[in-house]
């Protein structure tokens, strides 16, 4: 990544009154639990003592494989797809000092999702099995490109929000065109209830095709720490402290394309966890920007997996979609914050 | 599943060893599970029940479920990778439009995965039917219960083409079957005429409701809608101009169970066609 911090950095740690250490303690302390919890967590019961006993055995008993093959990808891409949104909202709120901004917002979930939906649609998704993932990247992929185009002009932050929409409300269109022309009722329920966002019965041939995009987007999410925290003082503070915010936005909007688009490409869609986590955590950071970044990626995380918990707990027939569950209960958790807000500004 | 592999190459070299005889017996599975509504219905036709694993969740439902009630002794999973594997299979069925992560997962494990396709006309029924006797090595008793379809069948009364009574039909969320639907060739063998395939529907579609009142069709046909229903077909159904055609020409109600799956039972889908056909 290019170098964006400035080398005569000024100090702007004025807000580091509130360690973060205890925060950071009691999020991975709850990341541990919940992890230990959903490798339990199945429609059947697998012994751990035996499971964890074979996993160096040369022929794996099946409590391993399930355990292996099944429920630890699903932990995987739950820790990575839930640090993935709660970091790019975390950089996206900064970056546009907007705290609306979700990773949703520059329209690459959408083409994700259009991406692996056109592959359930031509039927390609039955052929190999790798495909809808692989739709989802080249959806976002192709949103990355088209962004590249409009960030690399001297765009403002006001004509990517825009071009976002206006990316979101094509992807949208498609998709729902895709459902319109579906050759039957069942097609039609397929890609619905792929929209819908789950992690079940993932294996690690996804954790392998998303890990690598993932990575380049959270490191270049993570680069733009310094550069949001002088942001938050304004554009032209930013830019008189020596930070290129050309490069800054393009370095948060390309690498919240490739981490969210290669996340909604195996899970379908996930809503609200982007949005409400930098919300929670932003008090409990003192409001800095570049403190909220890693704690929001953690709290992705941590809400995530608790979510993909209780979609398992809660349902004991069918499993209910995770994203349903995130929206039903994130939603109305967003609305309390809202008008908790509006009477502490008034 | 690394056991299993070993298992089917350790069947392959004797099958090589012993020329084709192996195959025979290498292919009559005895552990299958289904994770499919029409795959249940198919094992439950045509295999002994003590070679049935489990069955999928939705068998249970008798609004869905042609034999749900055969269906409640079996062991019943939700779908999930884990539990199939748990079980152990020797062969899982699954539909052309079961979750694609589970199949995916499945098969990645050394599963041997048939996903079983949705047929579009009564003829590709018995042939779909013959098929997966023959992968479960039932094909005498497949015979047997097609003896009995077709018997069926032909003891339906026929009309000839000119007086058939034309029908619209109101299937699942409000869409109507045309050309290439099995309800579609259903209706033919029961001496109706199907409004969307006139109008040149090809597939699932749409019936508009000025199309409906000129086209004056003889009877209604709803399939999965009810008035009850609450969907966004209801709109066209409690439309003044749609329900003054409902008080007026013959309908008929398919209840789900006979027409989500497919076997030798749609033999009743057709005969009910032609019970209500004016």
């Amino acid at each position: 990544m290019t170098q964006i911090s400035p080398s005569n950095t000024l100090s702007l740690d004025v807000a580091k009154t509130r360690p973060l250490f205890p925060l950071v303690a009691g999020l991975s302390l709850a990341l541990l639990v919940l992890a230990g919890l959903s490798l339990t967590l199945g429609k059947v019961e697998v012994p751990l003592v035996e499971a964890a006993r074979g996993i160096f055995a040369k022929d794996p008993p099946l409590a391993t494989i399930l355990l292996v093959e099944i429920r630890l990808p699903r932990l995987i891409l739950a820790l990575l797809v839930g640090g993935t949104l709660g970091l790019c909202g975390a950089t996206l709120q900064g970056l546009l000092r907007n705290p609306l901004a979700a990773p949703g917002l520059i329209g690459v979930s959408s083409s994700a999702a259009l991406g692996a939906v056109l592959m359930l649609y031509f039927g390609l998704a039955q052929s190999f099995p790798l495909a809808l993932p692989i739709g989802g990247i080249a959806g976002a992929l192709i949103v990355v490109l088209l962004i590249y185009g409009i960030a690399g002009r001297d765009s403002s932050v006001l004509t990517l929000i825009l071009a976002g929409v206006a990316i979101s409300s094509l992807a949208a269109a498609l998709t729902s065109l895709a459902l319109n022309l579906a050759p039957s009722p069942y097609a039609a329920y397929e890609i619905v209830f792929w929209l819908l966002g789950s992690l079940a019965d993932r294996s690690f041939d996804h954790v392998a095709l998303v890990a690598p995009l993932m990575a380049v987007g959270w490191l270049m999410l993570l680069s733009t720490g310094r550069a949001l925290d002088a942001l938050s003082l304004g554009e032209e503070t930013a830019a008189t402290l020596g930070f290129h915010l050309q490069r800054v936005r393009f370095a948060a909007i390309v690498g919240t394309a490739l981490a969210v688009g290669a996340a909604v490409s195996v899970t379908g869609g996930i809503a609200f966890i982007g949005l409400v986590v930098p919300h929670l955590l932003r008090p409990l950071v003192g409001h800095q920007p570049s403190r909220l970044l890693g704690v929001s990626a953690l709290g992705g995380a941590v809400l995530l997996l608790a979510g993909d918990i209780a979609v398992r707990l809660l349902s004991p027939g069918l499993e209910l979609k995770l994203g349903v569950l995130t929206a039903i209960i994130g939603a109305p958790f967003f609305l309390y914050l809202i008008l908790k807000t509006r009477r502490e500004m008034r | 599943m690394r056991r299993r592999r070993m298992r089917g190459l350790l069947a392959m070299a004797l099958g090589l060893v012993m020329g084709g005889s192996a195959y025979a017996a290498d292919s009559r599975p005895e552990r299958i599970v289904s994770i499919n509504l029409c795959a249940d219905q198919l094992l439950l036709l045509l295999v002994e029940p003590e070679r049935i694993r489990s069955l999928s969740y939705y068998a249970l439902d008798p609004d869905e479920s042609y034999f749900a009630e055969r269906a409640a002794s079996h062991h019943i999973n939700h779908v999930t990778a884990d539990e199939v594997l748990a079980l152990e299979p020797d062969l899982v069925l699954a539909g052309a439009y079961t979750k694609r992560s589970t199949v995916d997962l499945l098969k990645r494990e050394g599963v041997r995965v048939v996903e079983i396709a949705v047929p579009a006309s009564l003829s590709e029924v018995q042939r779909q039917f013959r098929r997966v006797a023959d992968l479960l090595g039932a094909r005498p008793r497949a015979e047997r219960l097609l003896a009995e379809m077709t018997q069926r069948l032909d003891a339906v009364p026929s009309r000839d083409k000119g007086e058939r009574p034309l029908a619209a039909v109101y299937f699942a969320n409000g869409l109507t079957a045309g050309k290439g639907t099995l309800m579609d060739d259903v209706m033919r063998h029961a001496g109706i005429e199907n409004l969307a395939t006139r109008l040149g529907i090809q597939g699932y579609g749409t019936l508009s409701l000025e199309s409906l009142l000129v086209a004056s069709p003889d009877m209604l046909v709803f399939g999965h809608i009810s008035p009850e229903d609450p969907s966004l077909a209801r709109m066209t159904l409690e439309h003044p101009a749609f329900r003054n055609l409902r008080e007026r020409v013959a309908t008929v109600a398919l209840p789900r169970r006979i027409w989500t799956c497919w076997g030798p039972f749609t033999a009743e889908w057709v005969e009910r066609l032609a019970v209500a056909r004016p």
